[in-house]
């Protein structure tokens, strides 16, 4: 995976994940998915930060006046799972978890077994740790390298 | 390496655990109309010690005789004695009196620290107790101010067979925080008289004599037992209980429900025509969830009480006109059974059911 490729990912990835979770949590309370509005708000606020710091990270990247952005070099084969790899289990984690959460509620599911919104909040809480701990270290040096080139003396190599 | 059958069989395990756990009404976390906080009771305590001597004067300037432990009579006051509120015993029919509640220490009042006791281990096990019929107690947790403290609240619940209603009527009767416990303690009962109005559900059937109380009574007991409503019900002569626990809420659905609706009957058939009278009442707490989680279970907004009064008192009206062939409805809440429509109904704006 190239360094231009990565970036693509990360602002890829949150754009998906910020919209998709935008439009679930903003619509499933209307069409019938067990979850009250005040909860589903609640985990988009809990979701959506991390992703909008990407962004932001990226953006600032972006339209910034810098020359050397493009002299980190990252070559380990790892890069790409590392990238990626953050995304896509937390893409599955939180689609598992939505996925027991309106099972359990269904209408016809036996009494008192159901998830509970606390519950769902941890799981998407876990799969947003995971992500963290690894994309922003990512985010860091992909998008931020102009300071860190300064202080390196303008290259990275790992 | 973890052995996949024995993985298989602990998820077996977990699943048919999951599959039969049952309802457990310790887990219940009610919300109390009065609530209580140490604050509170600290000053309630501080209150009735320095005022002790101004309350007695008022009772003794009433020229109240002093209460028995345990009597129930009225106008009477319990001086220094301070015994403990036991609801079951005080709380019932206002012909009884109305207590006066305040918060002492445990140790400061008579059996104190053993009804503590008692309260906490019925709280953790949620059994109901003081039956009466359907009629039950629980003591159960109560929504606390803050989460350093712990209330306990004991209620009216009705339980048929095995089905519990919604905990209703609940009364904080302790409240334990790290530092110090309170308990609620009557310290005199006042006379009271019943206020005699129109309760938000009234229902008047007016009906001949020789058509006889019987069907109407039937017809009350359809309405709970068919669908929608399909309550577990236990009845009696003047009143009539349904209860549903755990369900997806036939009038509010997706809520799911605990419920108790109860009608509580007045027969006059002395004169021609009778009179029935109907006092519906309602305790409902609804969850959005399939959570036996208390934070979870909590009282309906206004909306969906409306809702649901209005879906059980048009039940009951529909199921009250098929027990006539011939009916007419003056206003919304008086309905001339085969009776023609202008029979003079006289004034019964007074016309109530007393509390059993």
């Amino acid at each position: 995976m190239t360094i231009e490729s990565a970036r693509k990912w990360l602002v890829l990835g949150s754009l998906i994940v910020t919209g998709t979770h935008f439009i679930f949590f903003l619509i499933a309370p209307a069409v019938g998915y067990p979850i009250e509005y005040e909860h589903s708000i609640r985990l988009l606020q809990i979701s959506t930060p991390v992703f909008l710091g990407y962004l932001g990270a990226a953006s600032r990247f972006v339209f910034q006046r810098h020359k050397a952005t493009d002299q980190v070099v990252i070559s380990n084969p790892l890069l790409g799972t590392l990238i990626r790899g953050p995304f896509i289990v937390f893409g599955l984690a939180s689609i598992a978890a939505l996925c027991a959460f309106g099972y359990s509620n269904r209408l016809n599911a036996p009494p008192g077994v159901g998830m509970s919104v606390d519950t769902l909040a941890t799981a998407v809480t876990t799969a947003l740790g995971l992500l963290a701990v690894t994309t922003n270290v990512a985010v860091s040096a992909l998008f931020g390298g102009e300071d860190r080139n300064k202080e390196a003396g303008g290259s990275q190599n790992d | 390496m973890i052995n996949p059958k024995c993985l298989l069989l602990a998820l077996v395990l977990v699943a048919s655990t999951q599959a039969q756990t049952s309802v457990d009404i310790s887990k219940i976390n009610v919300e109390v109309s009065k609530k209580i906080t140490a604050q509170e009771a600290d000053a309630s305590y501080r209150a009735l010690n320095s005022n002790l001597e101004e309350i007695m004067n008022g009772w003794n300037a009433k020229r109240l005789p002093s209460c028995k432990e345990g009597e129930r009579s009225t106008s009477c006051y319990y001086g220094r004695y301070f015994p403990l509120s036991n609801i079951s015993r005080h709380w019932s029919a206002c012909s009884q009196g109305i207590p006066s509640f305040a918060w002492m220490p445990p140790a400061e009042t008579r059996g104190g620290i053993e009804s503590l006791n008692t309260w906490k281990l019925r709280a953790a096990r949620g059994e109901v107790f003081d039956c009466r019929g359907p009629d039950c107690k629980v003591i159960v947790h109560a929504i606390s101010a803050s989460p350093q403290e712990t209330v306990l609240a004991e209620c009216d619940i009705a339980k048929i067979a095995n089905t519990y209603g919604a905990p209703a009527r609940c009364m904080p009767v302790a409240l334990i925080t790290k530092e110090r416990t309170w308990v609620s303690v009557i310290y005199g009962i006042d006379e009271v008289h019943c206020r005699i109005g129109t309760p938000r559900l009234n229902l008047l059937v007016v009906y001949p004599v020789n058509l006889g109380p019987a069907p109407l009574h039937n017809a009350l007991l359809r309405a709970f037992t068919d669908a929608p409503l399909s309550y577990s019900v236990e009845s009696s002569d003047s009143k009539i209980i349904g209860t549903a626990s755990y369900r997806v809420s036939p009038v509010l659905s997706p809520y799911r429900e605990m419920v108790t609706a109860r009608i509580d009957s007045r027969h006059e058939g002395s004169g021609n025509p009778g009179y029935l009278g109907l006092r519906i009442s309602i305790d409902l707490y609804v969850n959005r969830y399939n959570t036996t989680n208390p934070h979870d279970w909590h009282q309906p907004d206004n909306q969906q009480e409306d809702a649901y009064e209005a879906a059980l008192k048009d039940r009951i009206k529909s199921s009250m006109q098929h027990a006539c062939r011939k009916f007419f409805w003056k206003g919304s809440s008086i309905l001339l059974c085969e009776l023609p429509e202008n029979t003079p109904v006289p004034d019964l704006l007074g016309f109530y059911v007393e509390q059993p």
